[in-house]
């Protein structure tokens, strides 16, 4: 028996963890663990070379905004001002400023608040898996604008499209969950939303998940689950025409300079078929 | 890496618990250190390279000649070209470029490549999905004009590539100043995945995935040439009839080779 369904959307179970853990003269479930390693070297294989998956990630490690001053990687900035219609956050290449900080950008304010979009171009995955993951860090969340109104706002699709996301804001500490397909959409998670002013951690990073195996979508923030009204996950088995990694923020009121956030990762992995 | 039909691509062996097959050295053991190590080496080490495109970037307009198409692509076409990012049709449209005819009513030549590549005699696999617009095909230039080429080189180059045009109800395969007929009927609207690839052996290979279809092999041809100037590498050309809109959606296009 398998008690732990194989997806290469889970990132809590094979491949992202060695879950079960093995012993000498004990050998593993045949199916547990032969089928799912060549599953999963497959998958792997199929989103670099061939036809069943396809994966993209990135790390912010150019150090110019390419191809033009619209664009951080594959990522097209399509939305960038300040409450007073100026230019917005200026999005620069930051120095690492703690171990695990990978090629950082950083997305720092004026003296006026902003509102910032920006996304990679749209993934037709119907009703299959996808793994969305994100690593983020705001400077301040309480200048940031109420959850509801998308403080930060972390998607595997675009607010405007209506997709799942993680969304913290000035209103409450916590993080939440946005779950368009329940009626009550919003579900408050028992996971602090800390920044860097607070003290906690080091700089506040958060990993965002966003997850969806056999129509089970599921979110995780630094690899923990985060319930929805209690379950584990909740049924979205909806077709999806546009998966995107998608950031989103807004601070609509003054605020003070050098204010914003950073990001340190983007990926994305989608079944094909 | 190579071989687009097996593993790891396909499972070697289904194990079930209750009736469980041999586990082989020479099935799993051996090849699934091996795939993982010369994946680990393409990415992070030095026993191979892979380079790929989603076509996941937004072109947020068109781009023009010597304009980036996609994240690693120059357009460097000649007559009525652009490019622009668009959406998904249906599922599996993972990130889609169009490339098309730009003012219509005259020949368009479409024509995108990334840098040069010294395969060498090493082995290599090119991979593309690509899907001529509606009205294309009849609208391209001849076959041995490159009406529509896709793979490692120019019609001109003999690298290894798939070929078409207005003249020819099939994909065609060129390899090694020799042509043949691949059997896949080329058609408007259809998605295709062309996959080339130089087995240890030195068979190279080439297969189709037409559609829903399955990936299927199409032709074998043994050639252990030493293989220079090999890019991945797309054109499109029409005849005067091409209009406006004709030209292809292109999804992916990627390579991997042993160093």
């Amino acid at each position: 028996m398998n008690f732990f369904p194989q997806s290469r959307t889970h990132p809590a179970r094979q491949p992202f963890s060695a879950a079960p853990r093995y012993i000498d003269g004990k050998g593993p479930s045949p199916v547990e663990f032969f089928d799912a390693t060549q599953d999963n070297l497959g998958a792997l294989y199929h989103a670099h070379l061939l036809t069943d998956w396809s994966g993209s990630t990135e790390d912010f490690e150019r150090p110019i905004r390419y191809p033009s001053s619209a664009y951080i990687g594959d990522f097209r900035i399509v939305t960038n001002t300040d409450i007073a219609a100026g230019p917005g956050l200026s999005i620069a290449s930051a120095n690492a400023q703690e171990a695990g900080e990978h090629g950082v950008w950083s997305f720092l304010s004026g003296t006026d608040g902003w509102l910032f979009d920006m996304q990679t171009g749209p993934c037709y995955v119907g009703t299959s898996d996808f793994l969305v993951t994100c690593k983020v860090r705001v400077v301040s969340r309480a200048r940031l604008s109420p959850v509801a109104n998308g403080g930060l706002w972390i998607g595997c699709g675009a607010k405007a499209d209506d997709y799942p996301a993680i969304v913290g804001g000035s209103d409450d500490p916590n993080w939440y969950l946005y779950a368009p397909m329940l009626a009550s959409p919003w579900i408050e998670t028992d996971i602090p939303f800390y920044d860097e002013s607070s003290g906690i951690g080091v700089k506040g990073w958060y990993v965002l998940q966003i997850s969806r195996v056999n129509g089970a979508l599921r979110y995780f923030i630094n690899g923990r689950l985060c319930p929805v009204n209690g379950k584990e996950g909740v049924i979205y088995d909806t077709d999806l025409p546009a998966v995107r990694r998608y950031l989103h923020s807004q601070a609509w009121n003054a605020t003070v300079a050098n204010d914003g956030f950073y990001v340190d990762y983007f990926h994305r992995l989608c079944r094909r078929g | 890496m190579f071989e687009a039909l097996s593993y790891p691509y396909e499972r070697a062996q289904t194990y079930t618990d209750s009736n469980l097959p041999a586990v082989l050295s020479d099935q799993f053991y051996n090849p699934t250190q091996d795939n993982l190590a010369l994946l680990f080496g393409a990415l992070y080490g030095q026993s191979a390279s892979i380079a790929k495109d989603e076509f996941e970037r937004e072109s947020n307009g068109f781009v023009t000649v010597g304009g980036l198409v996609g994240s690693q692509f120059l357009l460097q076409s000649a007559t009525n070209a652009k490019a622009s990012s668009a959406s998904g049709a249906a599922t599996g449209d993972h990130g889609i470029w169009l490339l098309q005819n730009d003012a219509g009513g005259a020949l368009h030549d479409i024509i995108i490549y990334d840098s040069d590549n010294y395969v060498g005699t090493r082995r290599f696999i090119w991979a593309v999905r690509l899907q001529l617009t509606a009205g294309t095909k009849a609208a391209l230039d001849t076959a041995a004009n490159s009406g529509i080429v896709a793979g490692m080189g120019t019609l001109a180059s003999n690298l290894p590539t798939f070929y078409g045009g207005s003249d020819q109800a099939n994909w065609r395969i060129s390899v090694n100043a020799a042509t043949y007929d691949s059997g896949v009927a080329l058609s408007d609207s259809t998605w295709y995945w062309l996959v080339v690839a130089r087995q240890t052996n030195n068979d190279i290979k080439f297969w189709i995935k037409s559609g829903a279809g399955a990936l299927t092999l199409v032709r074998t041809v043994s050639w252990g040439g030493n293989l220079t100037g090999c890019k991945r590498y797309l054109r499109c050309l029409g005849t005067a009839g091409s209009a406006a809109g004709h030209g292809l959606n292109i999804d992916m296009f990627t390579r991997g080779i042993e160093r």
